[in-house]
């Protein structure tokens, strides 16, 4: 798996800078200045820095979730509806606590990842007891979500006060500091990178990473081992809609203050992207996250500053995935593939 | 009731055909996640030239043509230089969801609504007989032609394949662009039904498709059924959205909770029949 990573990478990342170029060329009238926008824009001020480094949280929080999704032989494609709930439920526990400062902020953010949790576990459960395919429960689990809770903060819990269908700020003793103004960087990504530290030595480091990743390598050897498959396959489906639920609940404390609608949107998909180009392994999330954050934040500024399209980001994360994703790149695994029927 | 009735027709027509396209590649033995994003490429094209060439065979035809091509190419992508289905299947209805609106922008302005003249509108059982004649089509490719017999073969043991001469590569590569082609079909059926190109309107179907595929138990006719249940869920949720005042949101959850619960008790009972099987 390192090898594939490491050779797949070498064509993926270059050859997706120059379809950027390449992208730019075509669809801009200006476009240098789309280059230079898209790929120093988000280095060129603190604001623009700030703002990748605050993107990329999320990102990293889903890409761990799917990591230990992926790691144990589970595909959560429940992301999306996870990351709201946990982001709807952390804010309305707010809101009821009033000013709560930060031992309320772990605390909302504890019930965000536990209802999350809860949905994710769901599917695992399913999926331990009856077989039931678990990327397909989690993901119409996740479409159900999403429409509840879209209905409860444009109904009940609405801010009539503001232009955005959003419920009402969290209390100002709640939100995590910036720490790099003027952007919006906030101390959350101290949080995501210890997360992503803890998950690798979790996974990598303990007992319960040992038969956690047998469990989803060789799911008869790990019951013919005596491994109780039953608890590792929905305890780490438990473990990444409650990774996707924090996600959520500190970009809620640290970005938004309040739930918006839809703020989850593409989070869930994003975070799965971002897991599968790292790997699956916590610790590559990181530069991983960066990257997909980076190319995000790229696109919009180039498309503020010429007539280039946002949507060029999804074209070329595409094509950075196809390229990646292509094992015929690694000599080690074509033999593999080449040496038995696949 | 004839109300409801001509809603469960608009609503099954895309899915169904999406979904026989998902059985052709599900039946060789990989499942075709991109369903999302050939419908949408089905979709604009579709809508495209028949508003270029005026005629909706044409429209149809060319689309079809196009969306088989860029699924034959995901299907060389996996099969050929071995890249992991899922992850391609991912990375293409993500490079459509791009791809799409940057046309849309350059081509008319606008990434937005596209409301075109010129456009023929199809009748309103036209793209019902296509969805009826596609299945019927798909019956009897998958199970009365010897290259429905060799896919499914495929599907089933792929050494017994190469074993006999033929190559379960090419194979697929045919049926994923058969699946483009119908996806084509399910996307334009959703533009040309609404008279307009709405970007999201296409959202979610495909993965709708997915799961019927799964639900339908690799058989057409189980397909049909599957997809029926899900049209029948949406359709009544929109008719008692206005008898009672139950919110718009619940109403469009109705059909993916139905999916969800005859999915598991699919799963919760079709376990007691089938043999053992390695997880």
């Amino acid at each position: 798996m390192k090898n594939r990573l490491r050779t797949s990478l070498l064509f993926a990342v270059p050859a997706g800078i120059l379809l950027s170029c390449l992208l730019c060329l075509l669809l801009s009238d200006a476009p240098l200045e789309a280059m230079k926008g898209f790929f120093f824009g988000p280095l060129k001020s603190i604001y623009n820095l700030g703002g990748m480094l605050n993107s990329a949280i999320p990102l990293l929080f889903g890409a761990l979730a799917s990591s230990i999704a992926i790691k144990s032989g589970n595909l959560n494609l429940g992301g999306e509806g996870q990351v709201y709930a946990g982001g709807f439920v952390a804010t309305a526990l707010a809101l009821s606590l009033g000013d709560a400062g930060i031992p309320g902020v772990i605390l909302c953010v504890g019930a965000g990842a536990l209802v999350a949790g809860s949905a994710g576990a769901l599917s695992g459960f399913a999926k331990m007891k009856w077989k039931t395919n678990e990327m397909i429960s989690s993901f119409l689990l996740s479409c159900t979500i999403v429409l509840i809770v879209d209905r409860l903060i444009t109904g009940p819990f609405m801010d009539r006060g503001s232009n955005l269908l959003t419920t009402a700020k969290v209390s100002r003793s709640m939100w995590l500091s910036y720490i790099l103004l003027p952007s919006q960087l906030s101390s959350a990504i101290f949080i995501a990178l210890a997360a992503a530290i803890l998950m690798k030595l979790l996974l990598c480091r303990t007992r319960f990473g040992l038969k956690l990743r047998l469990t989803g390598q060789s799911y008869r050897f790990a019951v013919y081992s005596g491994i109780r498959t039953g608890f590792y396959t929905w305890f780490p489906m438990f473990l990444s809609g409650a990774l996707y639920g924090t996600g959520g609940a500190l970009a809620v404390f640290g970005t938004y203050h309040s739930c918006l609608k839809s703020f989850h949107s593409n989070m869930g998909w994003n975070g799965l992207a971002v897991a599968l180009l790292a790997g699956a392994d916590p610790v590559a999330a990181i530069p991983a996250a960066i990257f997909y954050a980076w190319i995000e934040s790229g696109a919009r500024i180039a498309m503020q500053s010429t007539t280039v399209s946002a949507r060029i980001a999804s074209v070329i994360q595409a094509a950075v995935f196809l390229l990646i994703t292509c094992s015929v790149f690694d000599r080690r695994a074509t033999a593999r593939i080449e040496g038995g029927s696949r | 009731m004839t109300y409801i009735l001509s809603s469960v027709l608009v609503t099954i027509c895309p899915l169904l055909l999406a979904a026989m396209g998902g059985l052709f590649s599900n039946i060789g033995g990989t499942l075709n996640i991109a369903l999302e994003g050939l419908m949408l490429l089905g979709s604009f094209t579709g809508y495209l030239f028949c508003w270029y060439t005026g005629s909706l065979f044409l429209g149809l035809l060319c689309s079809s043509a196009l969306t088989a091509a860029a699924a034959a190419l995901l299907a060389l992508i996996v099969f050929r230089l071995k890249a992991q289905p899922f992850i391609a299947g991912l990375a293409l209805n993500l490079l459509f969801g791009g791809l799409c609106p940057i046309l849309s922008g350059r081509l008319f302005g606008t990434e937005g609504v596209l409301s075109l003249n010129g456009i023929p509108a199809p009748s309103a059982a036209l793209f019902s007989v296509l969805t009826a004649v596609m299945t019927a089509l798909t019956l009897v490719i998958l199970f009365m032609t010897p290259f429905g017999l060799r896919l499914r073969a495929c599907g089933m043991n792929r050494d017994a394949v190469l074993c006999a001469g033929l190559s379960p590569e090419r194979l697929e590569i045919r049926s994923w662009s058969v699946c483009g082609a119908l996806c084509a079909l399910a996307g334009s059926a959703v533009s040309l039904q609404l008279g307009s190109y709405v970007p999201g309107a296409t959202s979610g179907k495909g993965w709708i498709a997915l799961v019927i595929v799964f639900l339908g138990g690799n058989r057409p006719l189980g397909l049909a059924g599957a997809a029926m249940v899900f049209a029948l869920a949406e359709a009544l949720g929109n008719h008692l959205q206005g008898l009672w005042s139950i919110p718009a949101e619940y109403i469009l959850a109705l059909p993916y909770i139905l999916t969800l619960t005859v999915l598991v008790i699919f799963s919760a009972v079709g376990r007691r029949r089938k043999s053992f099987k390695s997880a």
